[in-house]
């Protein structure tokens, strides 16, 4: 890689169920605003701008095209990017290429997307093959409730284990001012919480949410120019699975969410992830999602997860923190959400997260996102380079 | 094995909805209540935008100062529609108009009406006629005809 | 930031209604062309994995390489491998309007080896388990097969 990146600006808004005070370029341009605050820049310092949302949860479609005054694209270059669940973190990964290409010294990033112009279950299942999988599709309340029939059968956890984390994500959403869902939930309002689809709850799934996030990345040495506390990206890798036709197939082999992670500590000398990364940011749309993939990042052992649960290993005081923002099952705004995993772990890094700062002194964090047919993203980032 | 291709017809149907947001809710509404067409300005550049959009490309200031760029203005280019497509709103020949209102610096994109297609010309002065029933939305503008 | 009490926002309906021509190809077209037209399924095997791609596909995902014609049928019986009653309703992008499953979803491993998503017939919690042999019934000839996967009405319990 030509250029060493960090990100020097972090910006997400407030997310809520409903915005009908801001049309979708307001919605992004409140991110934008937040973020070139944060890295006390202006527009005028921006050499690129990268965007992304999943256009079918709106209906609109090539937003980079008529959202270019809001975001700040106006005659510059830029590009749009929609991948799924992961189009936060690939509009993140894009902007840190932009930079360390070493053609663009300081790259914008933002991701939005307005859920309350769409229905999300049906943008979703429009996502499955038409003539295969698109008459029974059940979005991703099907596909998690499987994670967690499948966990359950394996593993020998209870419907506990997930009200327990599901507390956890609770308790760090209720800190965290930007999180959406803040329900000071107990286990009780979990395990009673309405039956979907064995076993996944109400309370189990993400809200459908409306929010934006944004970034500004720069090159070593702008960031060092803008920022004291700049916030190194020392590694990111994306890893795709097969078709979603087949993904409901028996796999053989590694998973996309195995391979992302374990390439990521490869690469940088990781051998003991949960010892030696401070704090994780991962994407779990569901909270049977965290619990089956724990061990799919190599945090802890196979079947292990629920005893993390029980032990209380992945708390914000815990000694593995996971997700004290409250995670994507307290707030979802699809096409944000896997840059605000990114903006959380910059935020843990600069020592800047406020109320849900972790305990654990954070030097390193790690953030995953996931979605699509089977895509996985993970970034590493660092205090010093 | 060569196969005959195997084509299976569907729809995507979903209803989505469009939330203009505050300022052009703003603006809609007095289209709506009084007939008013209005603009935004930036200060900064001394441009008013119409429709209006509460972020100045050029300069990234926050516009939110509505001013009314009025019911008339000028053709500056137009297309006379011939054929006929299940998306056009009317039966054709119709016109299509970019029309800059006298108070606005930019071109808001419309319909020529009331008015032979081969009479239509550029630089030619139009003015706004209103539906009856408004209900928010630039087609409460029914097309801008001749002054 | 945030909405002032009896402050007008306004909302414009879209409702978006596309037409398409999905073409399936002919591999996938194959497999769904033998269950419109002869109630049976049929897939390919990948002639480096040996894995059998239902439905059938030009590429094996898996190895990246191009099949050949070693098509495989796989029965019209199997077994249940996991299931779930449904017990919200989701909206159908196809139709536009909710869909309800009021039939137990399941996934099915099929005798000759692959693995499906169907409905099951049988819908009393009671009689469902993992491991339950099932099999295909198809829609009556003359009820006007579409070439999707509801060319079959469910998968049925086979008695003992
Ligand atoms: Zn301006
Ligand atoms: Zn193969």
């Amino acid at each position: 890689m030509a250029e060493r990146v960090a990100i020097v600006g972090v910006g997400q808004t407030y997310h809520r169920s409903r915005r009908p005070d801001v049309n979708q370029v307001e919605l992004m341009n409140e991110a934008v605003r937040a973020a070139l605050d944060d890295a006390q820049l202006t527009l005028r310092d921006i050499d690129a701008v990268v965007m992304g949302n999943m256009e079918l949860f709106e209906g609109n479609y090539l937003v980079d095209m008529w959202a270019s005054d809001g975001i700040g694209s106006y005659l510059k270059p830029g590009m749009k990017i929609t991948t799924g669940g992961t189009t936060g973190a690939t509009v993140s990964c894009a902007a840190f290429n932009h930079a360390a290409s070493g053609l663009f010294d300081v790259v914008l990033a933002v991701a939005f997307e307005k859920q309350d112009e769409g229905d999300t279950t049906a943008g979703l299942n429009s996502v499955s093959d038409p003539l295969w999988r698109r008459w029974i599709a059940t979005g991703a309340m099907g596909a998690f409730a499987r994670v967690g029939r499948d966990y359950i059968r394996r593993t020998g956890c209870k419907e506990e284990h997930a009200a327990m984390l599901r507390v956890k994500a609770d308790k760090g959403a209720c800190r965290n001012p930007y999180a959406h869902l803040k329900l000071n939930l107990t286990i009780e309002d979990v395990m009673n919480s309405r039956m979907l689809m064995w076993p996944m709850r109400l309370l189990h799934m993400c809200p459908t949410s409306v929010g934006a996030a944004a970034l500004v990345v720069a090159s070593e040495k702008r960031a060092k120019q803008i920022t004291k506390k700049p916030v190194w990206v020392k590694d990111w890798v994306t890893v795709h699975e097969e078709s979603a036709t087949t993904w409901s197939m028996v796999r053989p082999g590694e998973t996309s969410l195995e391979k992302a992670s374990r390439l990521i500590y490869q690469r940088n000398g990781i051998t003991k992830p949960a010892e030696e990364i401070d704090v994780a940011e991962i994407y779990e749309p569901s909270i049977w999602g965290e619990l089956a993939w724990y061990e799919q990042y190599h945090f802890c052992e196979p079947g292990e997860g629920w005893r993390w649960a029980e032990k209380g290993v992945t708390d914000m005081e815990g000694e593995f923190p996971v997700n004290p923002s409250g995670g994507v099952v307290a707030t979802n705004p699809i096409g944000a959400t896997a840059m605000i995993r990114i903006v959380e772990a910059a935020l843990q890094v600069r020592g800047d997260a406020g109320e849900h700062q972790v305990s654990r002194p954070v030097r390193t964090a790690f953030t995953t996102a996931w979605g699509g047919s089977n895509w996985t993203v993970a970034t590493l980032l660092t205090k010093s380079l | 094995m060569r196969q005959e291709p195997f084509v299976v017809p569907g729809k995507l149907v979903v209803p989505y909805r469009y939330f203009v947001g505050r300022l052009a809710s703003k603006a809609l509404i007095a289209l709506r209540d009084d007939k008013k067409v209005m603009g935004v300005r930036c200060p900064t550049c001394n441009l008013t935008y119409m429709p209006p959009r509460s972020t100045c490309g050029r300069c990234f200031s926050k516009l939110e100062e509505l001013v009314e760029v009025g019911d008339k203005g000028t053709v500056l280019t137009y297309t006379v529609v011939y054929h006929k497509e299940p998306v056009h709103p009317m039966e054709p020949p119709f016109v299509y108009g970019l029309i800059k209102l006298d108070g606005a610096d930019t071109a808001l994109p419309h319909f020529i009406g009331e008015v032979e297609p081969e009479k239509v010309s550029i630089g030619m002065k139009v003015q706004a006629v209103f539906k009856d029933k408004r209900e928010g939305n630039i087609l409460d503008i029914k097309y801008f005809k001749p002054q | 930031m945030t909405e002032k009490a009896g402050e007008e926002f306004l909302v414009m309906p879209i409702p978006l209604e596309l037409p398409f021509q999905w073409a399936a190809g002919s591999y996938h077209g194959r497999t769904l062309r033998e269950i419109k037209d002869n109630n049976r399924f049929v897939g390919i095997r990948c002639p480096q994995c040996k894995s059998i791609l239902f439905p059938a596909a030009m590429v094996c995902p898996l190895c990246h390489v191009k099949v050949g014609e070693d098509w495989v049928e796989l029965g019209e019986k199997g077994t249940v491998e996991d299931f779930a009653i449904v017990e919200m309703s989701v909206l159908d992008p196809s139709t536009g309007k909710e869909r309800v499953e009021s039939q137990p979803q399941a996934v099915i491993r099929l005798d000759g080896g692959a693995v499906m998503e169907h409905r099951l017939e049988e819908k009393d919690p009671q009689k469902l388990r993992v491991g339950m042999r099932v099999e295909a019934v198809f829609k009556p000839e003359g009820e006007g097969g579409k070439g999707d996967l509801t060319d079959i009405l469910y998968f049925r319990t086979i008695e003992k």
